[in-house]
């Protein structure tokens, strides 16, 4: 039977064109993780060519468990590399390689093949296989380094850009001057995962794979915008300039997750109403993961969850008799429900009473003031003391932190700048969350003393 | 989203027409019909062969005498016209409608609808005559125009007056090789040309009467006073409104070889057409590309517009990567995908209106694992 013409568009062309978009984004990598320290002396001709090599191992073990594991299931093998490619990208560098492996072992095994092969797997199998790294082995990777590759380290005293953010909605000056201004977050000369940092390269891919027609273009439209509009309203709550939701959708991984993973066809909605609920749920828990849990990335976390709900998405995207009224019901209750999101996020970092701080004891000795003072930490209660003559820190101990990143600060010179430089001071890469919470209570410290000049 | 098919029509579109008149013709006669003639009768040309009470009758389209009378009439052609003409005085609606009845004439498209049926009813304010050929290769339409277009306007000014029709629209394809310039000099107040966007589906009745008028329906075009005829169905109405009843239509002939267009006796027998032709590997289809059905041993009919022959194609399906572009693609709004998923669960199928889908065979057509979705979805209407 008919029809007896085909287009020639067919699955093949559509995932070379994929590797295609994604060549210069890897050539980047190669170029910001590897070209750069290399000419500044900050690692051997093995750090040249790590990023490349980081990939291909990825790439030939996505490939290898694939093949073995269809060699024994008896089934047909697609595209495993492009599941292997993806998992690099979206990790750190510093991820050691033999994490890197069984991680396309369990992206390829569990996320992939046990559902049944290509076509059938309800998550991106990439992303779950970053996940569980990301979750399971995060703290091998930053005591590894982290997010910063060689050259970064020393030129970039600050973790990723995002991670910034733990401690509020943030300033110009928290969040955008340590790495310049906000075009390097566009061209991507700003620390992060292998592959997602230039936004600018992933944009271009995006608009090779639209002119391609290989994805589904509406989600990472919509999905980029609404988190743009959502964090343009938050930043002109706080007067923040139109920078702020520009910062917000060049950094972390929103540009290359939203173009390349949530777009993924195998695991995004089919139906044209199904995507755009899709992109929009998307969006906003993205914002909710980034403001209001201690994560400071959400992309990939919100498309492994979004995957679950694409079966009902596409239900819900039939183009039957009340398509409008569906239409208009499922966008109503996403904007309804997104307002008081947004309202949540502005107030929780409006709250000027810390509860989680405790002064308990205050003790004043010939002119010093010594605090005894207690803070919520990463993992459990931080105790301090900090002594004070005439309104100035004169010294920072710390007495109790089970914090399992302590170390980290203590091997940095971060305590001694806390003491000389106070609040502006850098947060350690890797123990982000811990130095912030060192630095709220000496902010809160300095709050109580009536001596803290900075904005809250 | 819509489709530009590769149009493949310059092939057989200026080609000289060549008449065919074979010396048999074959007429496969349905269930419940009544045969009026018998074997070894001699039969003139345009007589009636056989009729049914709700569908057009079957006519001899040569004169000759009958060798085989049954499931299948065969009439051996003795190459006489007979000078006898259908009586065409005194015509009013109900003589029209009778003489559709008897001559044979189906939509020639390819849907092959009864035409008479159309006319039959009340009241028609418009007729739209559809003109589009929006399948790839075919040009019998475009031929019929091309030869015959004054006689098709002066046939449209009749049907409008016997049936007191307000207005006619001719829909024409877009950048379809200026077919519109044919119809230059002869359009009217009442007879208009209207183009229509150059892509797949096009030609479907309900997206014309969507783009000339702008109008929707839920089941048949009349429910809104419209009807529809293709081109070469008026072509046939003129015919039979000189005195002669549906004895011959125009078929492209095309694909991978020497393509024209050619006025077959109906009844001509397939394989007499293409035998000569080289067929080393390459499929016969009747019909267009997207619509058309294998060739199996069959004869000319009033709706047979193309005999396509092109090289075959050895394409693997692989799984289905649910890109969504048969979801975008489909002029029905209807979720292939979604219907080849749930092809044993007939709720489901129901609620994915299945018996909606056209068979236009888009989602075949673009979908990138090559996956047979339109014969999936025919398998799901039968359930």
């Amino acid at each position: 039977m008919g029809p007896f013409i085909k287009s020639k568009n067919n699955t093949d062309k559509m995932m070379k064109n994929l590797i295609i978009a994604l060549i210069p984004i890897v050539l980047f990598s190669e170029y910001k993780n590897g070209v750069i320290p290399y000419i500044n002396d900050k690692t051997d001709l093995l750090g040249l060519y790590y990023p490349l090599i980081f990939i291909l191992v990825a790439m030939i073990s996505t490939f290898v468990f694939e093949s073995l594991y269809c060699k024994i299931a008896k089934i047909k093998s697609h595209y495993s590399v492009i599941t292997g490619l993806f998992i690099a990208l979206v990790l750190p560098l510093n991820t050691p390689i033999s994490i890197l492996i069984l991680g396309c072992f369990i992206g390829i095994v569990l996320g992939k093949m046990l559902y049944g092969g290509f076509g059938n797997n309800i998550f991106n199998p990439a992303l779950i296989g970053c996940v569980f790294i990301l979750t399971a082995y995060s703290s091998i990777i930053i005591s590894n380094g982290g997010y910063l590759n060689s050259y970064e380290v020393d030129t970039i005293s600050s973790a990723t850009p995002l991670s910034n953010e733990v401690e509020g909605i943030g300033t110009y000056d928290s969040l955008v001057k340590p790495y310049g201004e906000i075009s390097n977050f566009f061209i991507g000369t700003i620390p992060g995962s292998v592959g997602e940092t230039s936004a600018l390269l992933c944009f271009l891919g995006f608009i090779f794979l639209c002119i391609k027609k290989v994805i589904k273009a509406k989600i990472p439209i919509i999905y980029i915008s609404t988190v743009f509009v959502i964090t343009y309203i938050i930043g002109s709550m706080n007067n923040l300039g139109i920078w702020y939701p520009l910062f917000q959708i060049f950094s972390g991984g929103l540009m290359f997750g939203a173009i390349f993973m949530a777009t993924d066809p195998v695991t995004s909605p089919t139906t044209s109403l199904g995507q755009v609920i899709y992109a929009l749920c998307l969006a906003v828990l993205t914002v909710i993961f980034r403001y209001l849990t201690i994560y400071p990335e959400g992309v990939l976390s919100s498309i492994l969850m979004m995957n679950m709900f694409v079966f009902i998405l596409d239900k819900i995207g039939l183009r039957t008799k009340n398509y409008v009224k569906k239409i208009v019901i499922s966008l109503s209750i996403i904007i309804v429900l997104t307002v008081p999101i947004i309202y949540r996020i502005n107030n929780s970092f409006n709250d000027k009473v810390d509860t989680d701080f405790k002064i308990i004891e205050k003790t004043n000795n010939n002119g010093i003031t010594k605090y005894i003072v207690s803070q919520k930490g990463f993992k459990g209660i931080i105790k301090v003391s900090i002594e004070i003559e005439n309104k100035k820190v004169i010294s920072y101990k710390i007495l109790e932190c089970s914090d399992d990143y302590l170390s980290l600060v203590e091997k940095s010179n971060f305590i001694n700048d806390l003491v000389s430089k106070n609040d502006k001071v850098d947060t350690v890469s890797g123990a982000t969350k811990t130095s912030t919470t060192l630095k709220k209570i000496l902010i809160n410290v300095m709050k109580e003393e009536d001596i803290y000049e900075g904005k809250n | 989203m819509n489709v530009k098919l590769e149009k493949n029509k310059k092939r057989s579109l200026m080609s000289k027409v060549t008449e065919i008149n074979p010396s048999y013709v074959c007429f496969e006669i349905p269930d419940d019909y009544d045969i009026l003639v018998n074997i070894d009768e001699e039969v003139k040309k345009n007589q009636i062969l056989a009729n049914c009470s709700y569908n057009t009758s079957i006519v001899s389209s040569v004169a000759g005498k009958i060798v085989e009378c049954g499931k299948l009439i065969k009439i051996e052609n003795n190459y006489t016209e007979s000078k006898e003409l259908v009586d065409v005085t005194n015509m009013n609606k109900e003589k029209f409608i009778k003489l559709l009845k008897d001559s044979g004439i189906v939509g020639m498209s390819g849907a092959g609808f009864p035409t008479y049926k159309k006319y039959d009813v009340d009241r028609i304010d418009t007729l739209i005559v559809n003109a589009v050929e929006c399948e790839p290769y075919i040009t019998s339409d475009y031929t019929i125009i091309k030869l015959h277009a004054k006689e098709i306007i002066e046939a449209i000014e009749k049907i409008m007056e016997i049936n007191n029709i307000k207005e006619t629209i001719i829909a024409v394809e877009k950048n379809n090789n200026k077919i519109k310039n044919f119809f230059d000099n002869y359009t009217t107040a009442k007879i208009k040309v209207k183009e229509v966007k150059d892509v797949f589906s096009s030609g479907w009745e309900r997206k014309i009467i969507k783009q000339v008028k702008n109008i929707e329906y839920d089941k048949l075009p009349i429910e809104k006073n419209i009807i529809t005829n293709n081109v070469s169905t008026i072509f046939a109405i003129k015919r039979l409104l000189d005195g002669k009843r549906l004895d011959a239509r125009m078929v492209t002939i095309t694909g991978d070889i020497d393509s024209s267009n050619y006025l077959v006796k109906i009844g001509t027998s397939i394989f007499h057409l293409i035998k000569d032709l080289n067929l080393e590997n390459k499929d016969v289809i009747i019909g267009g590309p997207m619509m058309g059905t294998i060739y199996k041993d069959e004869y000319i009919t009033p709706k047979t517009n193309c005999i396509l022959i092109i090289n075959k194609t050895k394409e693997k399906e692989s799984p289905c990567i649910r890109c969504g572009k048969c979801i975008q693609i489909c002029p029905v709004k209807l979720e292939p995908v979604l219907i080849k998923d749930n092809i044993d669960d007939i709720e489901k199928l129901k609620n994915l209106r299945v018996q909606k889908c056209m068979e236009c065979g888009l989602c075949s057509y673009i979908c990138p694992s090559k996956i047979k979705l339109r014969d999936k979805i025919i398998e799901a209407k039968r359930r």
